[in-house]
């Protein structure tokens, strides 16, 4: 059995001692980094998870594309964006993976599109015009034509994060003492085009998956 | 040095640890720094939602949300979009106050950082509270809360849920032996910490909501849904061959409510009804489908678990929580307390394990 001396100290691996210290065998030591990295897998968080209600007076219920007979993308009124902490899961990997659910309705057999975008965080509000679809992965399209709530699963991927996803916010440092993180973070938007009368979402969900 | 929170952790890659070679104190260099960051990662605490909550002019109205936090969180995130018109107020559960005014376009996106003044990992109700502007109203429109990542945790602690325990990685730095006899350094402390790091890193908030003001939703005499849609709840998976977890469910019925109780039914076929207590609390435990890692989206049985959430009783909802707990609100996610334990050498003084043997090297 190979031991590695570093500096006085041996490293070494199962069968051998270690002076003064157990051994710590490598599939043990598998075991640990194993089951670390499944926990990180495992933290995906709900960011976001959007239900209409019924009833309840002049409340929500659903979210309609403020305006109807259009074929341009506008936002749905009343449906804000969703904030992420987005992860990276390594210095080489800037991607992270969003899983997106639309429970949609289509008001007439006409065709209804709906894209969701992921964009930098942006504190200074829900913006008024539509990012430009440009088919990248931070964009996910689909549409229906069912006047039957139709659900879909998106899955949309935050490719090459950087300094514009990076957001400052006060935390507290080891010893309790006021402190600064800088994390990535976006939001995640929906958009729609009708070219018939009023369509809507009912439900929207943003969960993150790493897997 | 500090135990730093990575914001881009190292890959925690086991393939180098193989039988007949060496684990290197780089291979524990990541583990240590996955370890930190995973105790200060921060979570979705009250997942972003629409609230069904409008208050009239002048209006102060408090909201009870009860959550399972992590202790590592030192600082929160309120963010809501506000509709309606006016200056209104916001104030976090710690008294931080901020004030917003809704513009003539009609809605405000607001972030308001709380500094928290009582920290804890365990179960507990948060009331944040809204006075509507005295010549306006106040109409939510969206309301989440997160808890915002550490920059760097406090070394040492033994217990997740009252302590930062954070890893000194300068523990496990080439050239020092394998530490184990004291908190917060070696690899031994990370060992110990998994199982109790396995019940702090969960998905702390999976859905909520809200309702308040001339929103308020009303109860009836007999189960009836309180949401359009059914919430979409996943847990995780934990160890081999699991396919469900636990997660908490909790409602508030309002203040002057009467005989409530709700139902959470899971699309996978789970069941539970939980009675309001006197301050209007239900609470009960759910089993709803776990994480499948073989699907590319992580569902089970190609569907998405969801959760109809019912209401009875005669007076109003104010708010419904969906999440995983700590181990006190019950089993967070149903696994066996030997499971990770069992491959795990023991460290320090006492026996080694049977698959370990005392050789002499002979020279």
């Amino acid at each position: 059995m190979t031991a590695t001396s570093e500096n006085g100290y041996y490293v070494r691996g199962a069968d051998d001692e270690i002076i003064g210290n157990r051994v710590l065998d490598a599939g043990a030591s598998r075991d640990i980094a194993n089951n670390l990295d499944h926990l990180e897998d495992e933290m995906g968080q709900a960011w976001g998870n959007v239900c209409g209600t019924l009833g309840g007076g002049a409340g929500l219920t659903y979210w309609e594309l403020s305006s109807a007979s259009t074929t341009d993308y506008v936002g749905f009124s009343q449906l804000a964006p969703i904030p992420v902490f987005l992860r990276v899961r390594s210095a080489d990997i800037t991607t992270t993976r969003l899983v997106v659910r639309l429970r949609c309705y289509a008001a007439s057999a006409g065709t209804v599109g709906f894209y969701v975008a992921l964009m930098p965080f942006d504190p200074s509000g829900r913006r008024t015009v539509a990012p430009p679809f440009d088919g990248s992965s931070r964009f996910a399209q689909f549409g229906t034509s069912s006047t039957t709530a139709v659900e879909a699963l998106l899955t949309v991927y935050a490719g090459g994060l950087g300094d514009s996803w990076m957001v400052p916010w006060p935390t507290t440092d080891q010893n309790g003492n006021a402190a600064e993180v800088a994390v990535f973070m976006g939001q995640v938007e929906v958009w729609g085009v009708t070219t018939g009368p009023l369509s809507r979402i009912e439900a929207f969900a943003v969960r993150e998956f790493v897997g | 040095m500090p135990a730093t929170v990575s914001q881009r952790p190292l890959n925690v890659d086991s393939r180098s640890m193989v039988s007949a070679r060496a684990v290197g104190a780089i291979e524990w260099q990541a583990v240590a720094n996955a370890y930190n960051g995973l105790v200060g990662m921060g979570s979705a605490l009250i997942p972003m939602h629409a609230p069904s909550i409008s208050y009239p002019s002048d209006d102060i109205a408090t909201v009870r949300f009860r959550v399972w936090p992590r202790y590592a969180c030192t600082h929160r995130l309120w963010m809501f979009t506000a509709g309606g018109s006016g200056t209104s107020t916001f104030t976090d559960p710690s008294g931080g106050t901020v004030a917003f005014t809704v513009p003539a376009s009609g809605s405000q996106f607001v972030a308001h950082v709380e500094a928290i003044t009582s920290r804890t990992g365990a179960e507990v109700t948060l009331s944040p509270s809204f006075h509507a502007a005295s010549a306006g109203s106040l109409v939510l429109q969206s309301f989440g809360c997160f808890e915002i990542p550490r920059a760097v945790l406090a070394i040492g602690g033994s217990d997740l849920a009252a302590a930062d325990c954070g890893l000194e990685p300068a523990t496990v730095r080439s050239g020092l032996p394998i530490a184990d006899d004291y908190a917060g350094a070696g690899l031994g402390f990370a060992a110990r910490e998994l199982d109790a790091l396995r019940d702090d890193a969960r998905r702390c908030g999976l859905f909520a909501w809200a309702s308040g003001g001339d929103f308020l939703v009303a109860l009836s005499g007999s189960f009836a849904p309180l949401l359009q849609t059914s919430p979409f709840a996943l847990g995780r998976m934990l160890y081999n061959g699991q396919t469900t977890a636990k997660i908490q469910c909790a409602a508030y019925a309002a203040s002057g409510s009467v005989g409530c109780s709700f139902r959470f039914t899971a699309t996978s076929g789970a069941s539970v009804t939980a009675v309001c207590d006197s301050t209007g609390l239900a609470r009960a435990e759910l089993a709803i489908d776990c994480e499948d890692l073989a699907a590319s989206d992580g569902r089970r049985s190609s569907r998405s678990d969801a959760v109809l959430v019912e209401g009875n009783g005669t007076g109003f909802v104010e708010s419904v929580t969906l999440g995983e707990g700590p181990p006190s609100s019950s089993s967070s996610a149903g696994i066996a307390s030997g499971a990770l334990k069992r491959a795990l050498p023991r460290f320090g003084r006492g026996p080694l394990p049977e698959f370990m043997s005392r050789k002499r090297r002979t020279r």
